[in-house]
């Protein structure tokens, strides 16, 4: 094919922590080729963009850049050079306009002024260019999802970007939005640009890029030809095993459900604005239910409100009978409930505690582990040694930091502590987010066996194929309301959820009933 | 991600790098105060070796140490509760303040004492606990229910309690007739008795070592210190886990107001005849520092309040002799050993090519 | 007291709140300026002891107060540089930074008084100079305009020009645009190649400097000497009003210009027989209640949501 235009030469990056990220990383980048990345999370892939667009320094290591050897200072410098990088998490200033946004670093100037007028016209003109529409003028914060990640591409296209860096640009995005991006990238490779691809659902890259790189454990495992490598064998470098692709043989039916959880009338909002809209839904023991959705349609809000962490308007929640809507977090949980937060490192964790510190935060007050005054050190020690080895946490001890931990193993404590109550409802958000796939895999197997033994669960994630593997009944959310009610996913494919997720089709009223059992 | 696996201690694990990362702190404080006294001292060397030594020279000297770190370690005792739980607040100095004010209400009166020594210190010590508890609820309160700014609040809070404070020392408490900036002075059987002969170390020191060993089990064996812990590290997480930030900030200042409070009777009763501070004593800000070098552990603190104690006092002593060499000196040492011992990133670069260095052996 | 009450009611009056409220507002925009791009600078009152000192020190040993103002100035860049090494390239905890500066500038000023003068109560045996007051041709005559904008300390013009120049600055310039995304968001900042560190460096410069010049303020024009706590707070009651602007530099300037009347109530009822005490506490008080009145706003206003 053409030309080189990016080449990493033996990049190696340690971090202070001991903990190594990349580890002589060699990748040679084509120009006009999509070229995707793919790893486990925590494989590397992040540090090593990271250190492509200087936000990071190489601990040794070359890079090359058009024949030349570059030493990128900083970001500026990438930029300059014609590196542009989409973030997996945007980089927008929600106060600031879009134009503001965009210009934001490189502003367009009269005198010593700024020139907003200019930026406003020139901002305008280049999403004519690509046939992006938006409007220019309209604050950051009143964007869809996938308006913002259209901005922050025009941000690249603004700064002449040559390279065009996508971390996990699919993440949060719907499958019709997806196919929007990638006929996007197509026409941006078609007049020259390169693209690198990062991402782990691996059908997605080997639909879109000419190339394929795979990393493991920050080690380069071999560049391929798309067309040439099948999604087997692209599994099988990252992860060294097979991954189930469905988890319906290990499901059990259980006897005799109960009814656990009973949402009725569930109604919030923020500052006005209605962010869930007169929600209704059950769930009975031993069943999963799954809610699908583009982030951003009132899951989040759903979920704290149910588990107390926001305090809604209308509704009643009932767990196992009893009305919980007006208890407080602790009450709640004391009622049987437990909650896997969207974000670990946010709700799930303290980072700076210990691992044994974080396993029972939840039910330290129980009696097995304190008394009216006193924790029980022997017996939090002995269980915090019991979770570490039943779900497998690699660490050299339970008094480690969790910081020292991988994400995923992080997640594994949340879960464990989770787990340990023996809840009867277990709400799940987003509990395999930005972890391995091993771990993730194990997480699964934890959750149905929950489910088997007759937990309620509340499943929430962004990730579609999650959702559709695990859950046995499935609610699409749109605008914080129910836009479909699944009471079985067999048959149901993504592209049918996918116009719900978008709004395109919204289910009859008597359909989406069936959410509810009746009491 | 890799993590390099070896069971050897090394320099580079955390807990051994954090005691070189202290020992150079000191080290470079220490220079620093030598290059100081080398501007202004016409006798440089002998000053910083009086200075390292004086307070070893006799028992005296050394008993004006442990005096000296007694209020320290209590202000620094009630800093670390409140950091630990995550909430920047000052208003010790101030607390301390007025509670030496409600110290001396009991002390200077003896129809609210009842003649008997340990009775006598003991209520003054309650009474001025409790009025630091109960005046620290205030800001307490605003944070818990409102989440107003603590900071600023406790800064303004020692203003006015400091003004409050004196206005009622020159107006209630002074010795009738006078118009002094103290108070009368204080009953016999309220003061603190001297327990080493010939030196000025007070009973005190036996309370602030209880205390000390209450606030490490308060931190470390209890449900309470538990919840102060998880709240002060993620207050999100603690939300999460069922945690009522609520209580527990309320519960926090009191004790910390307590703190205070008690650290200022101990050191008036020890120390002094009568209420003679006509200013914030500084002693609460100190307290800060105290929480920081002691890495908001209660052993930290008392030891770190040691060390700093160590060169006011030998600056104290020093300051008859020496024009220039005065406790406010000791300010240098404070700063850059806060400075150097917050800074994350201090020696950082040092450990890294340690790190590097192994990497490269171990393949 | 009805005089008293009168009295608030004057142009003198209005020129005395102008007065006091000069340190005040440096003070504020000290906080606001580097505040506003990420890096709380919680030292204002610590610089400002600086500047106040130095000030008199560097006047003293030159002869003149235009060095000294340039001395001022250097004290404050010095400052700022110490706060933006140990935040930004040690990665210290500002607040924390914040606190050891005020502390040692505290103490280390009394010890550099000892040195100096023999003494720790105030510079009066150095022969320090003071800035100039301006009287305005044309206004000082107007009856009272001229009592009002006429005649004040050449700092507090500086005070009122740096508060245009900083307003222009913030909201008309590339510059200013780059400090509010650092502050917001520093990593969107950095990932479109803004230099966060760089701009937060001036920032804090700025702030350095304002802080400094507010100290400056009290020991070369408002008294001519330096003494020991004679900043009194101000430089919190600067992060307080920064604290209640929210990001607003309107809304910060007429947070001071509150507090600077409460301080010069302060200063007119220090005249009766009232106990002085209670009286100094007043500003304090003001403050307090700014604050509280703020978090129960937002409090209201994330509840109602």
């Amino acid at each position: 094919m053409g030309e080189t235009i990016l080449k990493l030469e033996n990049i190696t990056k340690i971090y202070p922590n001991g903990t190594v990220a990349n580890k002589n990383i060699n990748i040679e980048l084509e120009k006009g080729e999509i070229h995707s990345i793919v790893g486990e999370n925590g494989a590397g892939k992040s540090t090593l963009m990271k250190i492509i667009f200087a936000i990071e320094q190489q601990t040794s290591g070359k890079i090359y850049y058009k024949g030349q050897e570059v030493h990128f200072q900083g970001s500026m410098d990438a930029i300059e050079n014609g590196i542009g990088m989409v973030h997996q998490h945007f980089m927008l200033i929600p106060s600031f306009t879009v134009a503001q946004n965009i210009v934001l670093g490189s502003e367009p100037r009269k005198a010593a002024f700024i020139d907003m007028k200019e930026a406003v016209r020139r901002t305008q003109e280049l999403a004519h260019k690509y046939h992006f529409d938006i409007d220019v003028t309209e604050k950051v914060e009143n964007l869809t999802v996938g308006a913002k990640q259209k901005v922050e591409i025009l941000k690249t296209l603004y700064r002449n970007a040559e390279v065009i860096i996508l971390d996990e640009p699919t993440a949060v995005l719907t499958p019709q939005e997806t196919e929007a991006l990638f006929a996007q990238l197509k026409t941006f490779k078609e007049i020259g640009h390169t693209i690198v691809f990062i991402s782990h659902k691996l059908g997605e890259v080997k639909q879109i890029s000419d190339r394929v790189t795979v990393i493991r454990n920050g080690e380069t495992k071999g560049t391929y030809a798309a067309a040439d490598v099948t999604i087997d064998k692209l599994t099988e470098l990252i992860i060294g095993s097979k991954l189930e692709s469905s988890y319906d043989g290990l499901k059990k039916p259980v006897e005799n459900p109960q009814l656990i959880l009973d949402v009725r009338g569930l109604s919030y909002s923020e500052s006005g604005v209605s962010k869930v809209k007169n929600m209704n839904f059950s769930i009975r023991g031993g069943e999963i239910l799954g809610i699908a959705g583009v982030q951003g349609n009132g899951q989040e809000q759903l979920i704290r409100a149910i588990t107390g962490m926001i305090h809604f308007q209308d509704g009643s929640v009932k767990l196992a009978g009893q009305p919980i809507e007006r208890l407080n977090i602790l009450k709640k949980r004391e009622a049987g409930m437990s909650y896997i937060p969207e974000d670990r490192m946010v709700d799930g964790c303290a980072a700076q505690a210990s691992i044994q510190d974080n396993l029972i935060s939840t039910y330290y007050r129980s009696r097995d582990y304190s008394g009216a005054v006193f924790l029980k050190a022997k017996a939090i020690q002995a269980k915090s040694a019991q979770l570490v080895e039943r779900f497998s946490v690699k660490t050299r001890s339970p008094k480690e930091k969790v910081s020292s931990l991988s994400g995923g193993n992080i997640q594994k404590v949340v879960v464990a502590r989770e787990w340990n109550t023996q809840p009867k409802l277990m709400i799940a958000e987003q509990p395999t987010r930005g972890i391995d796939v091993g771990s993730a895999n194990y997480i699964h197997h934890q959750l149905i066996d929950m489910r088997n033994n007759g937990a309620a669960i509340l499943l929430v994630s962004a990730d579609l194929n999650e959702v559709m593997m695990l859950s046995d009944r499935l609610i699409v959310m749109y605008e914080g309301e129910i836009a479909a009610y699944f009471d079985s996913l067999h048959g149901v494919t993504e592209s049918q959820l996918g116009l719900y997720m978008l709004g395109v089709e919204h289910q009859s009223e008597a359909e989406i009933k069936g959410a509810c059992y009746d009491a | 991600m890799l993590k390099i696996e070896n069971r050897k201690i090394r320099l580079t694990d955390d807990g051994p790098f954090e005691a070189l990362r202290i020992l150079a702190s000191i080290f470079i404080a220490l220079c620093a105060t030598f290059i100081v006294l080398c501007l202004v001292s016409q006798t440089p060397v002998d000053d910083f070796v009086a200075l390292l030594t004086l307070p070893l020279e006799n028992s005296f000297n050394f008993g004006y140490v442990l005096v000296k770190m007694v209020p320290l370690t209590f202000a620094g005792l009630a800093t670390l509760l409140y950091f630990r739980t995550g909430l920047f607040n000052l208003s010790t100095e101030g607390i301390f303040y007025i509670c030496g004010v409600a110290c001396t209400y009991f002390a200077v009166s003896e129809a609210r004492l009842t003649g008997n020594g340990f009775i006598d210190s003991a209520i003054c010590i309650i009474g001025s606990g409790l009025a630091g508890g109960i005046i620290a609820l205030l800001p307490g309160f605003l944070k818990a229910k409102f989440q107003a700014n603590e900071l600023v609040i406790s800064l303004m809070l020692n203003s006015i309690l400091f003004g409050i404070g004196f206005w009622i020392i020159k107006n209630f408490l002074a010795i009738s007739g006078v118009t002094g900036q103290s108070s009368a002075p204080f009953v016999e059987s309220a003061k603190l008795s001297i327990i080493i002969p010939k030196t000025q170390v007070h009973s005190g020191i036996i309370i602030m070592l209880f205390m000390v060993a209450l606030v490490y089990i308060l931190l470390f064996r209890t449900k309470l210190g538990y919840s102060i812990r998880m709240t002060g590290l993620n207050r999100n997480f603690a939300k999460y886990s069922g945690m009522s930030a609520f209580s527990l900030f309320l519960t926090v200042h009191f004790l910390a107001g307590f703190l205070g409070g008690m650290g200022s009777a101990v050191e008036l009763l020890g120390m002094y005849r009568s209420f003679t501070w006509s200013q914030l004593p500084g002693l609460g800000f100190t307290g800060a520092l105290m929480s920081m070098l002691g890495k908001d552990h209660p052993i930290g603190v008392m030891v770190g309040a040691f060390g700093i104690s160590y060169l006011r006092a030998s600056a104290q002593l020093l300051a008859n002799s020496s024009p220039v060499i005065d406790i406010k000196m000791v300010s240098v040492v404070e700063v850059i050993l806060t400075l150097l011992i917050s800074s994350q990133y201090f020696l950082r670069k040092w450990r890294e090519k340690q790190l590097l260095k192994e990497e490269q052996q171990h393949g | 007291m009805d005089n008293i009450f009168a009295s608030f009611f004057t142009a003198s009056f209005i020129a005395l709140v102008i007065r006091v409220g000069t340190p005040l507002l440096f003070a504020s925009m000290s906080a606001y300026s580097a505040d506003i791009a990420g890096i709380p600078n919680i030292a204002v009152e610590g610089i400002m002891i600086f500047g106040a000192l130095f000030g008199v020190y560097f006047s003293a040993i030159s002869g003149s107060a235009w060095v000294g103002l340039l001395g001022v100035i250097g004290v404050g860049v010095l400052c700022a540089l110490l706060i933006a090494f140990f935040t930004m390239k040690m990665r210290a905890n500002p607040i924390m930074v914040g606190i050891a500066l005020n502390l040692f500038a505290a103490d280390f000023s009394i010890w550099l008084l000892l040195v100096w003068t023999g003494s720790k109560g105030t510079t009066a045996s150095l022969p320090s100079k003071v800035l100039p007051t301006l009287e305005i041709p044309g206004i000082k005559d107007i009856p009272v305009l001229g009592t009002i904008l006429s005649g004040h300390y050449f700092l507090t013009y500086v005070c009122i020009l740096l508060a245009i120049l900083l307003a222009i600055l913030v909201y008309k310039t590339p510059f200013g645009l780059r400090m509010k995304a650092c502050g917001l968001d520093a990593y969107a900042a950095q990932s479109v190649g803004i230099k966060v560190n760089r701009v937060r460096l001036i920032a804090i410069i700025m702030s350095g400097i304002l802080a400094a010049l507010g100290g400056a303020f009290l020991s070369m024009g408002y008294l001519s000497i330096f003494s020991n706590n004679m900043t009194a707070s101000r430089g919190w009651i600067g992060i307080a009003a920064n604290a209640v602007g929210q990001g607003n530099l309107l809304v910060v300037v007429l947070t001071t210009v509150v507090f600077a009347i409460a301080q010069g109530v302060v200063s007119q009822l220090a005249l009766t027989a009232l106990p002085s005490e209670l009286i100094n506490t007043i500003p304090y008080i003001c403050v307090l209640l700014g604050l509280i009145f703020l978090s129960v706003k937002e409090y209201r206003k994330a509840k109602a949501r």
